[in-house]
């Protein structure tokens, strides 16, 4: 019979060990269960003498009560791993714990590992409250990066992640964001790019602390970086995709130092993680990625290990025969090895090499007088199709429509060879000319097309469908089909109330700036409200072509706002304006019987300082006897603040 | 059976080359591999082994010699006997990953020690057991050569296999046919990875080439330092294969247009000139056919290599753009080549005298800092350049000098008491080069010993 702490301490323990073995083994009804609860129950009662509460802790490889540590015999070791594979970090046992809570403790505890982490953690197992003389810590979460098992591994990340992020436990986020690098190892880069569940719990969690947590989603989108790197297999197109959309917010100077990192620290790091960095990173940064690089590498001193990065560019720029590697990253390697600068650097440029070949074609095309080798030439222009819309070669699509013009004016018959080429540039252009925004290039490529290879129907869709418009797709489409807007309007009729449509058109129509774009113009103005009529105005105030008849007909019949952008309109010009304003100033006014509505007109012209007026209102403000004294003072009023300015 | 066994070399050889220019993590890699031995396993149902030998150039399998067969592998064959490799022995119980691992060890590095003293040992060790290798039984035979002319032997037979090689590919795309581009990039592969390690031996190869008339030699010629050139300044191997490739029918065009205007001795006339002027856009046209196979580059630098510095160039131009770097490359090259050849039209220049000229015309004809960068690394004196020094020496060129291009490393050959080796820079102006020994003319003695 036990009789001290030592001895108690150690059945208790051997007791656990056996009823926590057959909590595993065997249902909570099961009599051998009930047996080894039994057991526990008096192992247990006599502890409380000493140590109450009795706190059992679990680190890694051990147990310790009060100070003591348990490890090193199997009775131990099989039990720290059991409590700490279920991230327990301490069980407190409280003097008057009953065989019923014991059945709890041991039959929760007993769930696999993965369950557990599935249903939130030991916290979450046992927070309802139904045990009072017994209280679980849970493991801290960081302790799981460290765990050395890497088993199911993934499932669990999953499961944190999702309860984490679902909950918005910030701590346990942030103690994965600030442990990341240690996770992050444990994940296989192949899983990640396979397993559907794997890479979105990734992505929520990066998601979670690009929005939260902008500095800590730099660090693990790097050192996920870092970890992708290690990877040696072969990744296809869609594989490269999704594993490169982790990465888009980082920038070139994260991901150069990302790169800095694995060519000074990562003695691992060659040829096959140089060449997958390159396909993450993406093209359009690897010229700044290479520069600032180059000149980390540069600045570095013998004793900060210079001759350690030499080595290890030489081992990369040797080894990097069977493995493609983009050229601007083999120039740096290069530059660096020979000490050379990297605009010294001769380079082979893959692009060029497309490039001149298509040039070549064009001069092949030129020269070619057989309709046979010449279809041939345009097929092999049109294989580069993708690749010349892709690269926006708008400088190309110039030089392919002159050398349709010439060879065709040179020789008619070869119109019908060269209208596949040039029916898909005429679609190209037309479909281009939409894109917000409106690349500038294309500006003299589409003063080129006289024909259109879209179709009425096409602008009709981009414009009313799409709520594409853009001065030069109205331009484009008035050019190509003039006098046939009667579809147009009828489309305009329809989109009446679509008021940022029309106000967006009214702008590009603005600019178009032409008879066909004044009399849509005119068009909106008859058939839309009011805020469309005075944007209609507006809108010709700037163009350079007006309707007399039109702006006269506001001025007399419509209300005063509309009145007043028509007033501007007629503004400019001085013969128009005069007869204007005496449309507006010279009517009849027996006994003053207009003077209402004249004075309603000097405000008008008060409003936009239409100082031409004044002549006018210096006649007004001369006005004799009563019925006219509103309007004297009025039109004195009026000339006094323009004569004041 | 014979043609089974033929088949099963072919599909063997092709597995070679590929995992020689694609490694076996590439997908075409196990496309070839199940074709291999899918032929393989054809030949061995109810047989226990098959020896396949080789025997001087040819493949041999029991009483049958695989005569036209053998022509065309010539590369590969070279490239075997070089590992040592004259009998293979395949058993009945060959596992397709035997195989796979069995083509990865002869492509590997044969320069190990472990392998060079015993491949047959080196491939057991690798998990290939029923594939075995060896030399042939030569009970009798005396090896009289010394170790340095057996290798100088299988560089000129690398040399030579190529060039048959080459001729094939530019035959065939003269003749309109089609172009099996496998083995011409096995070929220039295997000069390439030659190079890599013994540069000089294949530069020297070429400089005593120059003086064989022969119709590709000049192409093979340009491609070979065009690869080296490209190789020193820094390009990958793919790069520098792809150029390789590019430089063997940069003149196609002019051999298309006509044999009988190149060979004729006095002008030619303005129609002919026109012709030959042409030759680079004809060279393209011709090339075009060939992209898929062999790529663009090709038809950049036929058309290319022509085009000036100053502009003023042939083809003229309606859309004109910047000559690619392997163009230049070649460029350089083939002029460098062209102007050491005797030809119909010219006799051939020193290389003290070629440097003049195109140091004279850089401006005019080519990029400046490219043909500075070409004699640096080439020197002014070619290795294996037969030279006279001061005091009545002569010599022959066995290494360029990086510090200085007009003093390479020599070896002194006569008089007898002066033999040794020398660095001419180190001589701080005491020894220098006087003038170039024909090697057809006043130096044929002095051939051999290069």
């Amino acid at each position: 019979m036990p009789i001290n702490k030592e001895e108690l301490l150690a059945e208790f323990l051997k007791s656990f060990k056996i009823a926590v073995n057959g909590a595993l083994l065997y249902t909570k009804s099961h009599p051998f269960f009930m047996r080894y609860i039994e057991d526990l129950k008096r192992k247990i009662d006599p502890l409380f003498d000493f140590l109450n509460p009795l706190k059992v802790v679990i680190t890694p490889n051990s147990l310790v009560i009060d100070d003591k540590t348990f490890s090193k015999t199997s009775w131990y070791d099989e039990l720290v791993k059991i409590l700490h594979r279920r991230k327990i970090k301490s069980i407190e046992f409280k003097r008057g714990i009953t065989g019923q809570e014991l059945v709890v403790l041991l039959d929760r505890i007993s769930l696999p590992p993965l369950e557990i982490l599935k249903q939130g953690g030991v916290d979450r197992i046992f927070s309802r409250n139904d045990n009072t003389h017994f209280t679980i810590e849970e493991l801290d979460y960081s302790s799981l990066l460290i765990d050395k098992e890497g088993e199911g591994f993934n499932e669990a990340w999953f499961s944190l992640v999702e309860s984490s992020i679902n909950h918005n436990e910030t701590r346990k986020i942030n103690e994965f964001a600030d442990n990341f690098q240690i996770i992050v190892a444990k994940i296989k880069i192949n899983d990640l790019v396979t397993d559907e569940r794997l890479r979105k719990s990734m992505s929520d969690f990066m998601n979670y602390l690009k929005v939260n947590q902008k500095e800590k989603f730099n660090k693990c989108c790097q050192e996920l970086l870092e970890s992708a790197l290690k990877y040696r297999g072969e990744l296809d197109e869609a594989q490269l995709l999704s594993l490169q959309s982790f990465f888009i917010g980082l920038d070139e100077k994260d991901l150069a130092n990302v790169l800095w990192n694995k060519l000074s620290l990562d003695d691992d790091f060659g040829p096959v993680g140089l060449r997958l960095f390159s396909q993450l990173a993406g093209k359009d940064k690897h010229k700044t990625i290479v520069s600032t690089v180059f000149d980390k590498a540069r600045d570095i001193s013998p004793a900060s290990g210079a001759s350690r990065i030499k080595e290890k560019i030489e081992k990369l720029f040797s080894a990097s025969d069977n493995i493609h590697i983009p050229e601007i990253y083999q120039n740096m390697l290069s530059a660096l090895r020979e000490n050379s600068s990297l605009e010294d650097k001769i380079a082979f440029d893959r692009d060029q090499v497309d490039r001149n070949y298509r040039f070549i074609l064009l001069n092949l095309i030129i020269e070619e007088k057989d309709d046979g080798a010449l279809s041939m030439l345009l097929e092999k222009v049109m294989e580069d199709w993708d690749t010349i819309i892709a690269n926006r070669d708008f400088e190309y699509l110039k030089n392919l429509i002159e050398v349709s013009r010439r060879k065709t004016s040179e020789n008619p018959d070869c119109r019908r060879i060269f209208k596949k080429i040039d029916d898909r540039i005429g679609s190209f252009l037309e479909a281009a000319v939409f894109e917000q925004p409106f690349n500038q290039s294309i500006k003299p490529l589409i003063e080129s097309i006289e024909k259109s290879s879209a179709g009425y129907d096409f602008y009709l869709e981009k414009i009313f469908n799409d709520k594409k418009v853009n001065q030069q797709a109205l331009s484009l489409f008035f050019r190509l089909f003039p006098g046939d807007l009667e579809r147009f309007r009828n489309k305009l009729e329809q989109n009446r109330a679509d008021i940022d449509l029309l106000v967006n058109m009214i702008e590009d129509l603005k600019h178009v700036d032409s008879l066909v774009s004044l009399d849509v113009l005119k068009y909106l103005f008859y058939s839309c409200n009011e805020y469309i009529k005075i944007e209609a105005l507006r809108a010709m105030q700037e163009c350079s072509n007006f309707d007399k008849e039109f702006l006269f007909s506001i001025i007399t019949r419509e209300n005063n706002a509309l009145k007043k952008e028509a007033l501007q309109v007629i503004m400019r010009d001085q013969e128009m304006l005069k007869e204007a304003l005496q449309m507006l100033f010279d009517i009849p006014n027996s006994f003053g019987r207009s003077n209402g509505v004249i004075i309603e007109r000097i405000s008008l012209v008060e409003e936009i300082e239409l100082k031409e007026a004044s002549a006018f209102l210096a006649g007004f403000s001369r006005k004799m006897f009563f019925w006219n004294r509103a309007l004297r003072l009025k039109a004195r009023e009026v000339l006094r603040k323009w004569n004041a300015e | 059976m014979p043609n089974n066994i033929e088949n099963a070399l072919r599909d063997l050889i092709s597995l070679l080359q590929v995992i020689k220019l694609y490694t076996a993590m590439h997908p075409r890699f196990n496309k070839f591999l199940d074709k291999a031995y899918e032929s393989l396993r054809g030949v061995l149902i109810n047989r226990q082994e098959v020896i396949i030998g080789i025997v001087g150039d040819e493949f041999v399998f029991e009483k049958e010699i695989f005569f036209e067969f053998s022509k065309t592998a010539k590369s590969t064959i070279s490239y075997l006997k070089a590992r040592g490799v004259e009998k293979i022995i395949f058993s009945g119980a060959l596992q397709k990953e035997e195989l796979a691992k069995f083509v990865g060890f002869l492509a590997g590095d044969s320069d190990k020690e472990e392998v060079k003293k015993n491949p047959q040992e080196a491939l057991y060790l690798s998990g290939v057991r029923n594939i075995t290798l060896g030399k042939l039984n030569s009970a009798g035979a005396v090896d009289s050569l010394s170790v340095a002319a057996n290798k100088s032997i299988s560089y000129l037979s690398l040399y030579e296999s190529s060039l048959d090689q080459v001729t094939d590919s530019l035959d065939g795309v003269l003749g309109e046919q089609d172009l099996n581009y496998l083995p011409l990039r096995f070929a220039i592969n295997n000069i390439a990875e030659n190079m890599a390690v013994k540069y000089n031996e294949i530069l020297k190869l070429i400089t005593l080439k120059r003086y064989d008339t022969g119709t590709f030699i000049h192409l093979l010629n340009v491609s070979i330092l065009s690869m080296y050139f490209s190789t020193k300044l820094g390009f990958s191997k793919e790069d520098v294969l792809d150029i390789g490739t590019a430089a063997l029918f940069h003149d196609i065009g002019k051999i298309y247009i006509s044999r009988k205007i190149i060979k004729k001795t006095d002008k030619l006339t303005e129609d002919e000139f026109k012709n030959m002027r042409s030759h680079s856009l004809l060279g393209a046209r011709l090339l075009l056919k060939h992209t898929e196979t062999l790529g663009v580059l090709p038809l950049i630098v036929a058309f290319e290599h022509h085009m000036r510095q100053d502009a003023k160039s042939y083809p003229k131009l309606s859309f004109s753009c910047i000559p690619h770097i392997a163009s230049i490359i070649v460029s350089i090259c083939d002029v460098y080549d062209a102007l050491a050849q005797r030809r119909s039209y010219k006799a051939d220049y020193p290389p003290n005298v070629i440097y003049d000229l195109i140091n004279k015309e850089k401006e005019r004809f080519f990029q400046p800092q490219m043909v500075s960068k070409f004699f640096s690394i080439m020197g002014v004196w070619p290795v294996g350049s037969v030279v006279t020094l001061n005091g009545g020496r002569v010599a022959i060129v066995r290494e360029q000098n990086e510090n200085d291009i007009f003093l390479p490393k020599v070896e002194i050959m006569y008089p007898p008491s002066r033999k040794g080796h020398m660095d001419l820079h180190q001589s701080q102006g005491e020894d220098r080069i006087e003038s170039f020994v024909n090697p057809l003319r006043q130096g044929k003695g002095y051939l051999s010993m290069v």
